[in-house]
This record gives C-alpha cells, sequence and structure tokens, in this order.
C-alpha cells in the first residue's frame, strides 16, 4: 500500500493498538511521528521505528486535548520533513461503566482523549494539509457507539469521531484530503488481558468471528485509509470487529 | 496485501469495473477465474491477464442461473484446486421512475444482482467452509441508500448489503468473511455510452469531490477485503463514492 516517502503524524500513542498502527506505517515506508503521554513508552516506540536516515522517529509529549502539544506534534513533523501528509489520532481511554457511576472528571478525561484529542489533531493536520492539496485523516473509533451493555461516556465520545468524519470529510473534500474512520471492536490489548477469562468469552459469544482481534488487523485497516489509492474513499467508518457491527442496527 | 498465490472468481469480468478487479487480483498473485455473460469479452480479459504473466481462466456463464454459477466455481477448484476469494460484481441497471418501470425491469435487475449474488455465494461457500477459508466480496452500490429513477437497482443492491450482514454472522466461524464495496458514480466507457452529455453534467455536480471515480478505487477497496489481513473485517459496506454517501444531492431529471 502506497505510503513509501509519506509523513505521518499519530497522536494518542501509548497502547498496543496505537503501538501497531505506527508500525504498520513505518514498515510500509512511511516516516513517522509519534505522540503521546507516557515518555517510557514513547521513547521505546520511537527508537524501534528508526528509518533510513534517522537513528529514530521524532517523539513528541502531549496530553489529549492540548491545542499547544498539537502544534508541537504538527511542527516538529515540519521541521524534521517540511511536510505532513497522514494524520492518525489514536487515542483510546475505555470505560466500560455505566454513565450514573461515573465520576465528572472520568467523563471529561474520556471526552477529552477520545473526541477532543482528534478534534485538535484534525483541525491543525487541515491547516497543513490544505494548502499542500493532499492529505489522509485517519481516526481511530470504537464499535462501541453502535451499542452494547455499558460505557455510555466513551460510546458517546466515539459517536462523536464518527460525526467529525462525514462531516469534516466533507469540509476538505476538495482539497485532495480524505477522512475517515476505523473502528474496531474486541482487540487483544491490556484491557482485555485484565479481564477475566469469562468476561472475554462472553464478550466473544455472539460475535461472528470468535477471537478478539490483532492490533495489527487495526493497523492494516488504517494503512489502507492513509495510502495513495484510497483517494476516492472519504467519510467512511470501517469496522474493525470481527462482524460484531452486524448485530446492531444499520449506520452508514 | 496479501493475495499471492490464492485462487480468485471476479463476476461481470468481461468489462468496466469487474474487469479492473480481475486484473488487479492478478497483478497482485492470484490467480483468477475470469467470468462473464458474454464469453468473449471473459476470454479477452483472462487472455490479457496470462499474456500479462498471470494467471487465468476464462469461465463464461450467467450468475443468475443456478447450474452456470455452480459451474464457474467447480472449475475454479478443478483447474486450481481451490477457490479462496469469490468477487460478486455482475449487475445490470434498467433504470425508470416507478410509473415507467415495468415488471420485467424490475425482475432482470433483481435476478442478476440479488438472486447472483446468493447463488455464486452458496457454491463458493461450500468450498470455502471446506478449507475454512474464504473471502466474499460483493459489489453493492451507494444507490442503495436512494436515488432518482433506481427502484429495482436500488433495492437490490440494498439486498446484497443485506445479504452480506447475514452472510457474515453465518459463516464468521468458519474462516470465512463476506464484505460490500458500494461504488458512488464510477467513471466507465458506459458512463458516456449510456448517458446523454446533459445527463453526465448532473451526475458530476451531484459528486462532492466534482469528478467520477474510477475503477481502479472499486478494485482497490476489493483486493484490501479480499487480502489475508482483513480477516478480521466482515459483515461491513465500504462506501467508495468520493463522499457522496455522506450527504448525497440528489438532481431531479427536469
Amino acid at each position: 500500500m502506497s505510503v513509501a516517502g509519506r509523513v505521518a503524524v499519530i497522536g494518542g500513542v501509548g497502547g498496543v493498538v496505537s503501538e501497531a498502527i505506527a508500525r504498520c506505517l513505518a514498515q510500509a515506508g512511511a516516516e513517522v511521528v509519534v505522540g503521546g503521554e507516557e515518555p517510557s513508552r514513547l521513547r521505546s516506540l520511537s527508537d524501534e521505528l528508526r528509518s533510513r536516515d534517522r537513528a529514530n522517529a521524532p517523539a513528541v509529549r502531549m496530553v489529549p486535548g492540548d491545542a499547544a502539544g498539537t502544534e508541537e506534534l504538527m511542527q516538529t513533523a515540519l521541521d524534521a520533513f517540511g511536510r505532513i501528509d497522514i494524520a492518525v489520532s489514536a487515542w483510546e481511554r475505555h470505560c466500560g461503566r455505566p454513565l450514573a457511576r461515573t465520576e465528572s472528571a472520568d467523563v471529561e478525561r474520556i471526552v477529552e482523549a477520545n473526541l477532543l484529542g482528534p478534534l485538535q489533531l484534525s483541525r491543525a493536520a487541515a491547516r497543513v494539509m490544505q494548502p499542500a492539496g493532499y492529505g489522509r485523516i485517519v481516526h481511530l473509533s470504537s464499535r462501541a457507539w453502535l451499542g452494547g451493555e455499558t460505557g455510555a461516556a466513551f460510546a458517546a465520545a466515539e459517536a462523536g469521531l464518527v460525526g467529525l468524519t462525514r462531516v469534516l470529510a466533507w469540509e476538505l473534500v476538495r482539497d485532495g484530503i480524505t477522512v475517515n474512520c476505523v473502528a474496531p471492536g474486541v482487540v487483544d490489548t491490556e484491557d482485555l488481558r485484565r479481564l477475566p477469562p469469562d468476561e472475554v468469552e462472553d464478550l466473544l459469544r455472539l460475535q461472528p468471528v470468535r477471537r478478539p482481534g490483532a492490533p495489527e488487523e487495526v493497523g492494516q485497516a488504517v494503512l489502507f485509509f492513509a495510502a495513495d489509492e484510497s483517494r476516492y474513499i472519504t467519510g467512511q467508518t470501517l469496522y474493525v470487529c470481527g462482524g460484531k457491527s452486524a448485530l446492531s442496527s444499520l449506520t452508514a | 496485501m496479501g493475495i499471492e498465490g490464492r485462487v480468485a472468481a471476479v463476476t461481470g469480468a468481461g468489462s468496466g469495473i469487474g474487469e479492473c478487479i480481475a486484473r488487479t487480483l492478478a497483478e497482485h498473485g492470484a490467480a483468477v477465474v475470469v467470468n462473464d455473460v458474454a464469453a468473449e469479452s471473459a476470454c479477452r480479459v483472462s487472455e490479457d491477464i496470462v499474456r500479462a504473466g498471470g494467471k487465468a481462466l476464462a469461465v463464461s456463464g450467467s450468475v443468475a442461473q443456478p447450474e452456470q454459477a455452480e459451474r464457474m466455481v467447480r472449475q475454479a477448484v478443478d483447474t486450481y484446486g481451490r477457490l479462496d476469494v469469490l468477487v460478486n460484481n455482475a449487475g445490470i441497471g434498467r433504470n425508470a421512475a416507478l410509473q415507467r418501470l415495468t415488471e420485467a425491469d424490475w425482475d432482470a435487475v433483481l435476478n442478476v444482482n440479488l438472486k447472483g449474488v446468493f447463488l455464486c455465494s452458496q457454491a463458493a461457500a461450500r468450498v470455502m467452509r471446506e478449507q475454512r477459508y474464504g473471502r466474499i466480496v460483493n459489489i453493492a452500490s451507494r444507490a442503495w441508500l436512494g436515488w432518482y429513477g433506481q427502484t429495482n437497482y436500488a433495492a437490490s443492491k440494498g439486498g446484497v448489503v443485506s445479504l452480506t450482514r447475514t452472510l457474515a454472522i453465518e459463516l464468521g466461524g468458519r474462516g470465512i468473511t463476506a464484505n460490500c464495496v458500494a461504488p458512488g458514480q464510477i467513471e466507465t466507457q458506459l458512463t458516456y455510452k449510456e448517458n446523454p452529455p446533459e445527463v453526465v453534467e448532473r451526475l458530476l455536480k451531484a459528486q462532492p469531490t466534482g469528478s467520477f471515480g474510477k475503477p481502479e478505487d472499486i478494485a482497490w477497496a476489493t483486493l484490501f477485503f479480499a487480502s489475508d489481513e482483513a480477516a478480521y473485517v466482515t459483515g461491513q459496506t465500504l462506501y467508495v463514492c468520493g463522499g457522496k454517501s455522506i450527504f448525497a444531492r440528489p438532481d431531479p431529471p427536469a
């Protein structure tokens, strides 16, 4: 898939899914600039993602929703490579609690990570991409917004991302910029591994593909949207969920 | 993307989008069964692929005839030993506003576009279940969301979207995925042959991008769903329509 020589910024690097996305893009030949909260994890990923010309990938410490940190991520990419072709928002802060039992501070953290972070990133990226007349913006959302037993705050933020994707796609449609969303279902993450086995089994029981997805499978979907060849695909949400979305009512 | 060494059947591959899909899969290393109701078209595409160093076999036949759908699958297995990918692309259109739409137009479109997908998928899934591996990619259409003069066509494609979701649910435990690519207005020879210039102009105005898509755009999305890497993606409909699915501006004919 053609991302060779493209420059990608990835915000929200921290968990295994975001790291898999960064690896997929880098292995396909993109120059990657990563932003995230945790310095040690950021550093080890940055060291791993060395490219032909560089000993490591530029990394920026940033918290989600912080406009200044987002600008720093963009500026770092521009300073290092002179342009930004691909922007991926990869934040994911799960919360499976019912809303009535979610603290106000947690609600804010969930919305900041899952919605405000991507909004700021897209906005900053669009400003760089518009004059260049080329761009690929990909948001990491979640299948969870279609329906589940709990986690209303998380679902609300992830649904917001789908709306953001659709309308931003229309706003940028004449600028050579596509905006799409990847919505994973159950994925083999640190969070999933912490759950008791019977809860995991319960999550997968009704799913057509009866296993959790691998982080790389999410990474491949992001890579697909990020490729040059996906030029006529915009405003779309692709569920990478082992068919679980087919158990919910249709949404475009 | 991983389809090297896989065996694929593409229906309606004698021209247009289907031809482009067949060529793309072959270029990426799949052996391709080129099906078309027009035998000479299927042969031409198949010969072209072989001449370019690929593997291909022409099998003519109508997808709406059970024995011909069966024959396509059997020939794939007899020749290449398996069938990994089925692309249900064959489709026809008979556009007319509701009051002018005849029963014959309704039946013809539903037969090829919907029943054909059922028959080919059923025949292919028998083989894929044994293999515990399969990729079914159905070419639906953005039009299923609604479009002037396409009651029959839109309903047939809506049927395909629905059928795909159930295929995904039924076959997910067997290593088989089923997904839809839903094209918007794609520029093929037919676009200009079938539409007078003022209609082409109107269609262009309805495109958010201001341009038509290309068959390559559809082949690209098909390739993704057909690849090994898309194992966890099933039951999905991906619109390749330049954003038209987000918000269409249907401009009714004068």
